[in-house]
């Protein structure tokens, strides 16, 4: 919780500092209080906020997915600068909008509570409708924005509407009352209906097919950075809600749901890797990269055990890493040739050979070849699905 | 611990980063001091190796060190008589083939270096482990300095689309064999080698293990058909990633049938899926001849005449494999594979070279456009002869004595395949003289042999070196089979 | 012995080395003499090694050292000195010293001087190795050895395509006779496991007479005999092996080379005895074989090709002798043949020497006045070959006619014919070379002139061999078998019991006087046509009948193009256009294949937001449908 103060004042800081200056020092003060956020990370949380552990707690999971997050984000600050150098104005906004988004992703890792999730999706989610059009001269970026908030509230719509069911079966929006309930009551229909729902409202957020179809045309349309945060908060944030509340309050009708899950993995890896084959444009490429990813990932449903959270948040920091740095690249060709056909590619191995190596180890971690992080992640993810 | 194995496989590494940050040019002297090094200590490694160890102890030099006790994996590796003929071929090769690109000037030469010195880092991995996921691991890693090479020092208009064809294809094969290899493994104690060995499976499950990890193999070797990447990526990489590819990297998949798939999945062999092999393996020495014989593209027709002979290889191994499980034990297919697989490695680097050095001298791979070489250049027709000779398998030479054990062991199978398999020996004659036929000899165009010198010193003293083992090892060959015998019998052995 | 058994070896393959690595800068004179010198050295050494050795003393085996050991199977470099081997050896060092000392005259003009005489003498070091292998593997050696060695020294002057080509033909096709010899020393390995001569004889036994084991083996084995010593179907080689210098036609495809088939099946006489089947075919072939050459030889027009032909056609003499069982009157006309061939082939390389290098006979005519030496050696010659008494060749190839008779008096006719054929072409070639009136041009005949002494001493030795070469086997009925000193002396050779064929006194006289009435007969016709008539050879197009099937050599060679050649130029073909049409696309299908369904995927996205959301609820509701009926 205290994370979530000290990130949650590092935002509305830079928002304000926005005056001043036309916002120069907004991104140096977001480094430095996620700098200062990442070291409270690392501290055990204050004895005073255990009051509120029926909502909120910062358990275990919740530090370690709290760092990988802060650290993936300190990484899109440092490659900020870079990315908005052109954008003069309105830069502080930016920047603390991702730092609002960065905390709803927190409160997402440490939640106990149905409410509390809904509220972390929210605050999440927001942020990002508004990042997503931040490029008010490209039409695309403002369909982006639109297409994202539309869906998105559809979602939710269906996140709340499950959540009711939920609470109109058990009687409580504890997890962990959940938890006992769907134990002792597997073929309690509403419950499982609701279960469902909300599932589905979340497959949304990480992009699982059937649900996917607004990564592609969202990822396109926002800024790059912006999509890259998409690719790897978001993507962090949305999976650990999604695994804690499959696992701990659904465990016990895990039959239901399981099944539907892995019918939505097929689709996904199906879907996404043919039509990743024929995209043209980079940054679109990625898009559908991305939500294969999410298909991958989601497997870990299917080899559960006591070391699931570790794989899950090694998988996940390590394709964040791959992901930030094939943006790098992504950003830097866009700045030069104001587009992200693939064509724009051509000769960046000879222009800035550093950042064509740097591209291509993320591009083969991300393949899954082995001696990058991606190989290992694949490979955790291989051993859980024999068992 | 062995301080010298560890130095053998990082020395490579070590030199490999070094010139990817370098500055100058000097790079080619660089990567060549280091294969030197890397040459003598295994030279050093091989005069202290015990020829004659305890058939049940068969390696020495070993390193083990656990990394994770969840996966239960570990950097094992070790060197016994097929990993020590293995290492030595990589070894020898490595610094003729750089030497061999000293003429050119290359593009981006420190790239370049530490890409090839990288392949051998994972070559020798590959050759070393005796964990499962370990080889795994560096059987991948051989796959991206290749495709490099290949993709940006290949010919520049067909470079991206082959490459790309090559990667995948060999990509989707080595998946295949991990997934077979970690299905072997739920079923045993750890990836350690002598534990995959000792994993139970039964007649089905071994029989889709085989197939799942020999694709990989098939893909690498080639076997027919799983070939078809191969006459293109030979063709338009750059001459040393054919030498690379052809020389090295497919002895890696012969060294991982014996190792790995032999003594784990016996009863498929034994089957009627050896059988199968075989019969492929055939098919492929003899298709691939045939092409041979009609082609013009000096590089394609070495691709070609490397899957006829790789066919041989297989089908020698299968074939005692297949009379091992059926009537007793007998590894002649193995030595024959051993030793042709070090006698091909040094002749298809040796004929690679010379269709580089044609290619420098007529500007064209189109043999039909050369000639007359010979006049001019007569020291080249001397070591080119003696080359070719050798992939012949006239006697005396390292190809002959392969090709005799490994024709007996398919012989010992069945006496027709014997038959068919030696076809190769009459076509084989026909396409190799027909290349040298109109390539050295004929009176070819005036004006173009005026102009023509010799091999320079580099050329002679990478061919001259290639043609002594080309000799030397086809006169004395024991040595080679000694070497690997005691591995080889354990290996077979352990298919009872 | 041993030492002296390594120097017969090395000292060729030494010369070969001395002349490859520095002849190019030493002296014409030292190159050409260094590389006689080594032969005759060991000529010498096998004469001294021969002398001492007894016509019952035991196989003396060399092991040089451990060569490789393959599953059990131990196989050593070694050497075995018998009778036969000894036989051998003599004939090749002898003749060969000969004959290099002929080259020395001969290719004094060539540039590729001491080339040649690197290759002659590496042809000499593999041929040793050949005869003097202790086991199936070294003869192997020696015999891909020989063929390579053949390979080069045909293909000789290398500027020329043809001769290119026919180097290559003559190469693969032996390789085709070599893969059978292969697999019959597999079988030999299976079965006896063991490939040295001396184990292979001592466990024969356990083959059962004509049993499928030994057939194939012996099959195999002759196989390799056929094409290395140019049997039918694998002759074609030969006739266009003259593409090489003189010389190499008289060494290694007349005296040496492809008498290594006639060896092969000698020195496995423990197996071939064992399989009258085999030896019925080889009668067969060997029969064939002489008739189908000699006709070819009879209108031939190259001075060469008659020869060459003639060399098949003996060579067939020489397997119908060991198809009858009759070994040693094989080896006995292998070693006259020897003689008179090379004689012959030296003797045309005179001639071609001073016609300026014309080969057509057309062209020659009454040579015998400025060419004296020649015509003289080279009358001797066609007199041995044809089978006039005493010379050698009537003694070794009545020999074979008595022992083919004792099988079957028809087989006995062919023979006969096929010896007749001989004699028209011979006297044919003798009369239109050698007399006559000249039909060359006015500058060759400025040229004519008689050759060296370098080439014609060889001629003159030659000459006298194949006179007095007969002597050592006279047939039975003269001394009773006293003067038979040839067969005594293979006798220990043989490890089956050869029943010798009881011909009667009287018909031995009969079937004498009937060769030689018929040579004597065919002379005086011959020369009536070419001398008295005048008759000159035709150009090759303008034959017909029967004569055009002669003189285009039964078309063998279109047949053999047309049903071997251009099918496997076709399979090649249409295999590399499997690979491209069927194999490859098959391979990009399955990565065009995920292609297109993307394509096709991609069409759902259509950038609708109410697509999408319709797709969202559709999926959403399905879901729970389907679960609330599965409840």
């Amino acid at each position: 919780m205290s994370v979530l103060i000290v990130l949650f004042l590092t935002a509305v800081l830079v928002l304000f500092s926005g005056v001043f200056e036309k916002g120069k020092y907004a991104r140096y003060i977001g480094i430095l209080g996620l700098i200062v956020g990442l070291y409270f990370s690392f501290l055990p949380d204050c004895e005073f906020f255990a009051q509120y552990k029926a909502m909120y707690e910062y358990g275990y999971n919740a530090a370690l997915f709290t760092k990988i997050s802060i650290v993936v984000t300190l990484f899109l600050f440092f490659l900020g600068g870079f990315a908005f150098s052109n954008h003069r104005s309105h830069q502080s906004e930016l920047y603390s909008l991702m730092l609002f988004a960065l905390c709803g992703g927190i409160v997402l890792f440490g939640y106990q509570n149905l409410v509390t999730l809904f509220i972390g999706i929210e605050i999440l989610s927001i942020p990002l409708y508004v990042m997503a059009g931040a490029n008010k001269t490209d039409l695309r970026s403002t369909e982006a924005s639109m297409k994202y908030f539309l869906m998105g509230a559809f979602a939710t719509g269906f996140l709340l509407f499950g959540v009711a069911l939920v609470y109109g079966s058990v009687g409580s929006f504890d997890l962990y009352a959940i938890h006992d309930f769907a134990i002792n009551n597997p073929k309690n229909l509403m419950l499982i209906m609701g279960s469902i729902l909300m599932l589905s409202a979340l497959a949304f957020k990480v992009s699982l097919a059937p649900f996917h179809m607004w990564s592609p045309d969202v990822y396109q349309g926002s800024p790059s950075l912006i999509t890259a945060f998409m690719a790897s908060v978001v993507k962090i944030s949305g999976f650990f809600a999604l695994f804690k509340l499959m696992t701990i309050g659904f465990n016990g009708i895990a039959g239901d749901w399981i099944n539907i899950l892995g019918v939505f993995i097929i689709l996904t890896l199906l879907l996404a890797n043919v039509m990743g084959l024929v995209q043209t444009n980079a940054k679109r490429m990625l898009a559908y990269s991305s939500v294969s990813h999410a298909g991958y990932i989601a497997l870990i449903f299917f080899g559960l055990n006591n070391f699931s959270t570790y794989i899950l948040g090694f998988y996940l920091f390590a394709y964040s890493l791959a992901t930030v740095g094939v943006f790098i690249s992504l950003i830097w060709v866009e700045k030069i040739k104001k587009e992200t056909s693939f064509a724009a590619f051509n000769g960046l191995g000879k222009r800035e050979p550093l950042l064509a190596v740097v591209s291509t180890i993320s591009m083969l971690s991300m393949a899954g070849i082995p001696l990058t992080a991606g190989f290992i992640g694949k490979l955790g993810l291989q051993f859980w699905v024999r068992h | 611990m062995s301080c010298l194995l560890f130095t053998l496989l990082l020395l490579p590494l070590v030199g490999s980063g070094l010139l990817f940050f370098w500055k100058n040019n000097s790079s080619k002297y660089i990567a060549l001091a280091f294969a030197f090094a890397e040459m003598f200590i295994a030279f050093y490694m091989l005069g202290n190796f015990d020829f004659h160890p305890t058939v049940d102890a068969p390696l020495q030099y070993e390193i083990a060190y656990p990394w994770s006790s969840y996966i239960k994996s570990s950097f094992n590796f070790g060197i016994d008589g097929m990993s020590m003929l293995m290492v030595i071929l990589t070894n020898i090769l490595v610094p003729l083939i750089i030497l061999s690109s000293f003429n050119e000037k290359k593009a981006y030469p420190n790239s370049f270096y530490a890409l090839i010195l990288l392949m051998q880092f994972g070559l020798l991995g590959v050759f070393t482990s005796l964990d499962g996921l370990l080889f795994y691991i560096f059987w991948e890693v051989t796959l991206i300095p290749i495709w490099f090479i290949a993709g940006l020092w290949g010919q520049e208009d067909k470079r991206i689309k082959f490459t790309t064809k090559f990667f995948v294809y060999t990509f989707v094969g080595s998946l295949f064999m991990l997934i077979g290899l970690i299905y072997v493994y739920n079923q045993s104690a750890s990836f350690a080698l002598t534990d995959l060995y000792n994993a139970t499976l039964n007649t089905n499950e071994q029989t889709v293990i085989f197939w799942f990890i020999f694709f990989a193999f098939a893909v690498k070797l080639p076997v027919f058909p799983f070939h078809t990447w191969q006459p293109d990526t030979y063709t338009y990489s750059p001459t040393q990633g054919s030498m690379l590819l052809s020389g090295i990297m497919l002895k890696m998949a012969v060294y991982g049938v014996l190792r790995y798939l032999l003594p784990i999945t016996p009863l498929a062999i034994g089957g009627i899926s050896g059988e199968i092999v075989i019969i492929l393996s055939v098919i492929g020495i003899i298709y691939g001849a045939l092409i041979a014989m009609i082609s013009t593209d000096s590089k394609r027709l070495i691709a070609f005449s490397s899957l006829s002979h790789v066919g041989l290889i297989v089908a020698g191994i299968f074939a005692s494999a297949v009379v091992t499980m059926r009537t007793g034990l007998t590894f002649e297919g193995g030595q024959g594979a051993m030793v042709q697989s070090f006698a091909h490695g040094i002749n298809v680097v040796g004929l690679f070279y010379c269709a580089d050095i044609l290619y420098k001298r007529f500007k064209t791979r189109d043999i039909r456009k050369m000639g007359g070489l010979a006049k001019v250049a007569p020291k080249f027709a001397i070591l080119f002869m003696i080359i070719l000779l050798g992939a012949t398998g006239v006697p005396l030479t390292n190809g002959f004595i392969g090709e005799f054990i490994l024709l007996k062991s398919v012989f010992a199978y069945n006496y027709i395949m014997a038959v068919l398999a030696g076809l190769t020996l009459i076509l084989c004659a026909a396409y190799m003289l027909r290349f040298y036929g109109k390539t050295m000899f004929g009176k070819g165009d005036e004006a173009v042999l005026a102009t023509t010198k010799d091999i320079s010193s580099v050329e002679f003293s990478v061919l001259a070196s290639l043609a002594v083992f080309v000799i030397a090892l086809g006169v004395y060959p024991q040595p080679i089979i000694e070497m690997v015998s005691n591995s080889l019998v354990f290996i077979y052995k352990s298919m009872l | 012995m041993e030492n002296l058994v390594y120097a017969i070896v090395l000292l060729p393959l030494a010369g070969f080395l001395i002349n490859g690595l520095f002849g190019k800068n030493l002296p014409k004179a030292f190159v050409g003499g260094l590389a006689t010198l080594v032969v005759f050295a060991s000529f010498v050494i096998t004469t001294s090694i021969f002398l001492g050795f007894k016509s019952d003393s035991a196989p003396v085996v060399v092991k040089a050292f451990e060569w490789f050991r393959v599953n059990g199977i131990q196989v050593n470099f070694g050497f075995q000195i018998d009778q036969l081997s000894l036989m051998m050896v003599m004939i090749i060092t002898g003749i060969g010293s000969l004959i290099h000392l002929y080259s020395i005259g001969y290719m004094s003009h060539d540039k590729g001087f001491y080339k040649f005489f690197t290759y002659l003498n590496l042809f000499i070091f593999s041929m040793l190795l050949l005869v003097l292998g202790s086991n199936y593997l070294i003869l192997f050696i020696g015999w891909e050895g020989v063929g390579l060695c053949s390979y080069l020294l045909i293909g000789f002057w290398y500027t020329n395509e043809d001769y290119g080509k026919a180097a290559r033909k003559a190469f693969i096709m032996n390789r085709i006779g070599d893969l059978g010899l292969l697999i019959g020393i597999f079988a030999i390995a299976a079965q006896v496991n063991a490939i040295d001569y001396l184990s292979v004889a001592e466990n024969s036994s356990k083959f059962a007479l004509d049993s499928s084991a030994i057939i194939f083996i012996t099959v195999s084995l002759f196989i390799g005999a056929v094409g290395k010593s140019a049997q039918i179907p694998l002759f074609t080689w030969l006739p266009d092996a003259m593409a090489g210098p003189t010389p190499v036609s008289a060494l290694i495809h007349a005296a040496t080379m492809v008498t290594a088939g006639v060896y092969l099946v000698v020195r496995s006489n423990f197996l071939f005895s064992l399989a009258p089947s085999t030896l019925n075919l080889i009668l067969f072939i060997g029969i064939a074989t002489s008739l189908v050459a000699a006709f070819i030889g009879l209108r031939q027009n190259d001075i060469k090709k008659v020869l060459a032909y003639s060399t098949v056609s003996q060579l067939g003499f020489m397997f119908i002798a060991l198809g009858a069982g009759a070994y040693t009157t094989g080896m006995f006309h292998v070693m006259t043949h020897a003689f008179f061939k090379a004689l012959l082939f030296l003797g045309a390389g005179s001639v071609i020497h001073a016609m300026s290098g014309e080969q057509d006979m057309r062209f020659m005519g009454g040579l015998r006045k400025k060419i004296p030496v020649t015509y003289w050696t080279f009358l001797i010659g066609t007199l041995a070959i044809t089978g006039i008494p005493p010379l050698s060749g009537m003694v070794s190839k009545d020999e074979i006619l008595t022992h083919i008779y004792a099988k079957s008096p028809l087989l006995w006719g062919l023979t006969l014919f096929s010896a007749a054929l001989t004699a028209i072409y011979m006297f044919r070639l003798l009369f239109l070379t050698f007399f006559g009136e000249f039909r060359g041009t006015e500058e060759q005949k400025h040229h004519l002139h008689e050759s060296p002494a370098v080439m014609t001493i060889p001629l003159i030795v030659l000459a006298i061999l194949s006179v007095v070469g007969g002597f050592i086997n006279l047939p039975h009925f003269i001394g009773h078998g006293h003067f038979q000193k040839l067969a005594h002396w293979l006798e220990p050779i043989y490890v089956y019991d050869i029943e010798t064929p009881e011909i009667l006194f009287a018909t031995e006289m009969i079937l004498l006087a009937v060769t030689v009435i018929m040579v004597l007969v065919i002379f005086f016709a011959v020369k009536a046509i070419y001398v008295t008539k005048k008759k000159n050879a035709l150009p090759e197009e303008s034959y017909t009948g029967w004569e055009k099937l002669s003189a285009r050599k039964l078309f063998i060679d279109e047949i053999y193009n047309a049903m071997i050649v251009r099918p496997f130029e076709e399979a090649g073909k249409a295999a590399a256009m499997f690979d491209k049409a069927v194999l490859d696309p098959i391979v990009n299908f399955i990565g065009l294949g995920a292609q297109d369904s993307g394509r096709a995927a991609k069409r759902l996205q259509n950038g609708n937001v109410e697509n999408y959301v319709l797709i969202m609820s559709l999926a959403i509701g399905i879901v729970l449908i389907v679960n609330f009926l599965l409840k």
